[in-house]
Parts: structure tokens; C-alpha cells; sequence
């Protein structure tokens, strides 16, 4: 199978309201390009994610809604660089999702919360040097801590 | 909910043991550590069970294959989580129900600061990560 088809399936499978629709148009352009394997990875740990949840007395409610999941979709639809390394994806307690892309001594962390927000924390060597809010509607502006953690290798 | 009070019948020279999820542990420095993930709860309400009123291998009969953090109370106190038992919410076949308990700072916090507490605990070196048991 090769990325493309793959990741087209992923996108199928995945329930889609009509909010994401144009994030989905922009995933399905960027996984055309053959050449972003982090993305086809990303979308299927997120599906895994979805679609795994559960509620678990003694460790946390880990159950995704739908809503949740596309905040996350919406965000990789907005990132323009395509060779990322392939993010670690996990469910938080209590309905979040965690995307961590890591990268030598830099990490970024996009988290998206139950209640519809997102931030994305940029760290070095372990530490968080900015926090900041997702502005879903400034394409530049959600991608740039992807471009700092990606420029020191450059 | 947030912890309501934090119980100082649990003393700082305690642990608690945090069952981690996959995908809940990083390995940074060459040391595996639990991600801040694991302390994250969106209520502010993490599950956690005191050692010694529960033993490690207790837990690893609730929860077999997933990896347990052991964390230093003093630790979590140090950051500004508080501790409160939660009997309640024990886990179905818990043996020792009272042991359950959730950390949390007593408070919400902004997303940012939470983040920044939940790292500082799991980065302590006093943080140990225990494998499942076979």
C-alpha cells in the first residue's frame, strides 16, 4: 500500500462533520504529495486513538470525542513542511490528545483539549520555552514552532 | 473535580504509583521517564494509588502489561499537586480501595502552568518507571 492510498483511507474511515471538510481537502492535497510519511502515521495513531478509547477507573477516562480528534487534523491540514519526524500521538486522561514531534534536543507539542482549545508547547532540552494558543484561522503562525524545531538542522 | 483538600495524613516520605498508559513514558538523557501526559488529567484529577497501602504488585495484577510511575509525594507537593483519597473511584477488584487517590493542583490552573508542574514532576530523578511484570 503506498502512503497515498493509505492515508486516503485513513481520512475515509474517519468520521468528517463539515468543519473539517477543508482540513480534510488540504490532508488528502498533502498526502498526495507522496512525500510526507509523518502525516499517514499521524492520522492513524490518531484514528487509533479514537477509535481505542475508554473509560478506566484507576488510571482516567480516555475516551476522544470526535470534535477533539479534528482539532488535531485541522492543525496537521495547516503544517506545510513534509519532512517532519512521525509524532508520537496519545490520548491524555480525560479526553485531550497529545502530539509530540521530537527532534535532537527540541521537541513540539501540540495538545488538544476537550473543550474544543489547543496550544502547542515548544520545549528544548526539556524545558517549555513558549506556550502559546493554536490560531487555527493564521496558517504561518500555527505551522512556525514546527519550523523552529525542524531549522536546527538546516 | 480538582482535589478538593490535600490529605497530610499522607506523608511527603511516601510514593505514589501511577499507572501509565503506552505511549506515557520518553526516553530523555538517556533515562526513561513518564511523559507529562501522564499527570495531564483535563479535571485536574489524576488516579493514583498510595504504595504501601497498595503494594507494586498489586497494581500490576489491576493493570497487567502497562508500565507504573513511582512518584515521590514530596515531589508532587513540591510542584503544588495535593493528594486526595478517592475511594469511591477505586478500581473494580481494587483490594485495598482506600489506597486510590487522585493528585491534582487544589485549583484549575491556566494550561500552560499546568504543563509546566506536570513536567517538573515526571523530570525529577527521584521518578521511577517500573516495567509490567511477566
Amino acid at each position: 500500500m503506498t502512503p497515498f492510498i493509505a492515508t486516503n483511507a485513513v481520512l475515509t474511515d474517519t468520521p468528517q462533520p463539515i468543519a473539517t471538510q477543508q482540513a480534510t481537502a488540504q490532508l488528502a492535497r498533502i498526502a498526495q504529495s507522496n512525500s510526507a510519511p509523518w502525516l499517514y502515521s499521524a492520522l492513524y495513531q490518531l484514528r487509533d486513538v479514537e477509535s481505542n478509547g475508554r473509560m478506566i477507573p484507576g488510571i482516567g477516562d480516555l475516551r476522544v470525542e470526535e470534535s477533539t480528534a479534528s482539532k488535531a487534523r485541522l492543525f496537521f491540514s495547516l503544517v506545510t513542511i513534509e519532512d517532519l519526524p512521525v509524532p508520537s500521538v496519545t490520548v491524555v486522561s480525560g479526553g485531550g490528545v497529545s502530539v509530540v514531534w521530537s527532534m535532537g534536543d527540541r521537541e513540539v507539542k501540540l495538545a488538544c483539549y476537550p473543550d474544543g482549545q489547543a496550544m502547542v508547547f515548544r520545549c528544548e532540552n526539556d524545558e517549555i520555552v513558549e506556550p502559546r494558543d493554536v490560531d487555527f484561522t493564521n496558517l504561518s503562525s500555527a505551522g512556525e514552532p514546527l519550523q523552529w524545531l525542524v531549522r536546527q538542522n538546516r | 473535580m480538582p482535589p478538593s483538600r490535600d490529605d497530610v495524613q499522607i506523608g511527603n516520605d511516601l510514593f505514589v504509583l501511577r499507572v501509565l498508559w503506552p505511549k506515557w513514558t520518553a526516553v530523555k538523557g538517556g533515562r526513561e521517564r513518564p511523559t507529562s501526559d501522564s499527570l495531564l488529567d483535563s479535571n485536574f484529577e489524576n488516579s493514583c494509588f498510595v504504595e504501601g497501602e497498595l503494594s507494586v504488585a498489586d497494581v500490576q495484577q489491576l493493570f497487567p502489561m502497562l508500565k507504573i510511575a513511582r512518584i515521590p509525594v514530596s515531589v508532587l507537593r513540591r510542584e503544588g499537586f495535593a493528594i486526595e483519597r478517592r475511594p469511591n473511584e477505586a478500581p473494580p477488584g481494587c483490594p485495598v480501595s482506600e489506597a486510590h487517590v487522585v493528585v491534582g493542583p487544589l485549583s484549575e490552573l491556566s494550561r500552560g502552568d499546568y504543563e509546566r508542574i506536570a513536567r517538573n514532576v515526571v523530570k525529577d530523578a527521584a521518578v521511577k518507571v517500573i516495567e509490567p511484570s511477566l
